[in-house]
Order: C-alpha cells, then structure tokens, then sequence
C-alpha cells in the first residue's frame, strides 16, 4: 500500500489520484470564457459602430476627443 | 526548478503585499475619480487630476509590475506552474491585461492632467471632469478582486500540460515509497 501524497505546508497544489484521461476543461472556464467573449464582441461593435479606434488612449472614453491638441498646446506643466 | 521553502514564503510575501497594495492603491485610484467628477470647485477638480497621474506613475503602475513579477516567479519556483492549472492561467490574464490597459492609459492620464494644469486652458471648464478615469479604475478595482479571489478560492481544474506534470511527480514521489513499504 503506497502513502498518499502530502501536499507541502507552502500552499501546494493538492495531487488528485492517477486519472489515465486527461482532463476536461472545468464549467467555470467554458462559462467565463463565454462571458469574456461576448464582451469582447460587444466592446468592438461599440468600437466600430461608434467610429472609434486607434487604440486604446486618449478619446476612447469620456469624450477626450480633443484634449490631446489642446494639451499639446498649452504651456509645458511646472510639474513635469 | 523549485524554489527552496524559504526563497518561496520570501516570494510569496512580496506577491501578496505588492497585489493587496495594487488594490488599494485602485481603491485609492477611484475615490480621487470620485471626487474629481463630483466636485464643484475648479481648483479641486483640477488638483485631482494632477495627483491622478502621479498617482498611477508612482504607485499603480510599480505595483502592478511586482506583482506580476513576483506572481510569475511564485508560479514557476512552485509546483503550481504557470499554465498547470486554469485558475492560475484565469490570474495571469488579469493581470497581464490589467498592467497593460494601466500602461497604455498613462497617456490619457498625461493630457487631462496637463489639462489641468495649464493656465491656458483655465477658463475651459467643459473638458474636465473626465468619467473616463473613474470608469477604468472602477474596472480595475472588480477584475482585482476577482483575482484576488482566484487565490483564495483556487478553483479546480488542471491543463493537458497539468496532467502530465502530476502524472510525472506522482510517479517519482511514490517509487521509492512503495518499495519501502513492500519491503
């Protein structure tokens, strides 16, 4: 009769018994890759139907469409 | 290679002390977006911004780069691995995605705070507040405690890579048991 694994005192990951299958993915991925992906496609059809692109920065939230020219144009910050 | 167990408590320690300050510092993050788009007083609402960016510059971004090192160093020195288990996986992705948005959003950052700081903008009153940080750093704070509850809850499920590694370690841990009790 063989010892069952220990699992160390270093919050180790605990060994299940031998499966000879590899395992299936588990629910909760399948669910929340279907959560991450349905958002993915709503953020880029809110992207494209909104005319925005051009990465993520300046204007893609919030209405900052014309802040970068107008700070390029203001006087250099004391701060900087 | 695995870490010996006082190198992996060091490590340990610097990740959750650098992830539980990212939170903070977030949480921090959102009540100075908070009052930035609630406050009536320009000098207020222009102040904020200011530390908003050096904020992010000083600390969010410091943290959020140890605690991805320290997160991948943990996974890697451990029998956990980087891509054994889908939780871990699930943690890294946050914190990739969550490190990067926070990088390519310091130029957003860099212009309402040169908005505020201006005086030639002074009078343009219409630009700021911004819900723009506010909306990020409320995300920001949510996909941090969902990985902060990855850790602790750990949800079962391992990878085809996982499998394996398990399959091998059980073979090599228990061969020299077994003779010993058969023995």
């Amino acid at each position: 009769m063989t010892e069952p694994y220990q699992a160390g005192d270093l919050n180790e990951p605990d060994v299940p018994g031998d499966v000879a299958q590899p395992p299936g993915m588990p629910q909760w991925v399948k669910i929340t890759g279907v959560v991450i992906g349905l958002l993915v496609v709503i953020l880029v059809a809110v992207a494209v139907l909104g005319g925005g692109g051009g990465g993520h920065g300046p204007g893609m939230h919030g209405g900052l469409s014309d802040l970068k020219a107008q700070s390029d144009a203001a006087v250099p910050r004391a701060l900087r | 290679m695995l870490m010996p167990p006082g190198a992996r408590r060091a490590v340990l320690t610097a990740h959750v002390v650098t992830s539980v300050g990212w939170l903070g510092a977030a949480l921090a993050f959102v009540a100075l977006a908070a009052a930035a788009v609630q406050s009536d007083d320009d000098a207020t609402v222009r102040s904020l911004y200011v530390a908003m960016e050096v904020m992010a510059i000083a600390v969010l971004v410091p943290l959020s780069l140890a605690s991805f090192a320290s997160g991948v160093i943990q996974a890697l020195g451990t029998t956990w691995g980087l891509f054994r288990h889908y939780w871990v996986i699930a943690k890294l992705s946050i914190s990739v995605v969550a490190t990067s948005v926070l990088l390519l959003y310091l130029s957003t950052l860099r212009v309402l705070a040169d908005v505020a700081a201006s005086p030639a903008l002074a009078d343009d009153r219409a630009l700021l507040p911004s819900s723009s940080p506010l909306l990020h750093s409320t995300a920001a704070v949510v996909v941090l405690v969902v990985a902060a509850a990855l850790s602790i809850y750990k949800p079962k499920g391992i990878t085809r890579r996982g499998w394996r590694y398990q399959r091998q370690r059980r073979a090599t841990t228990e061969r020299p048991i077994t003779r010993a009790s058969s023995g």
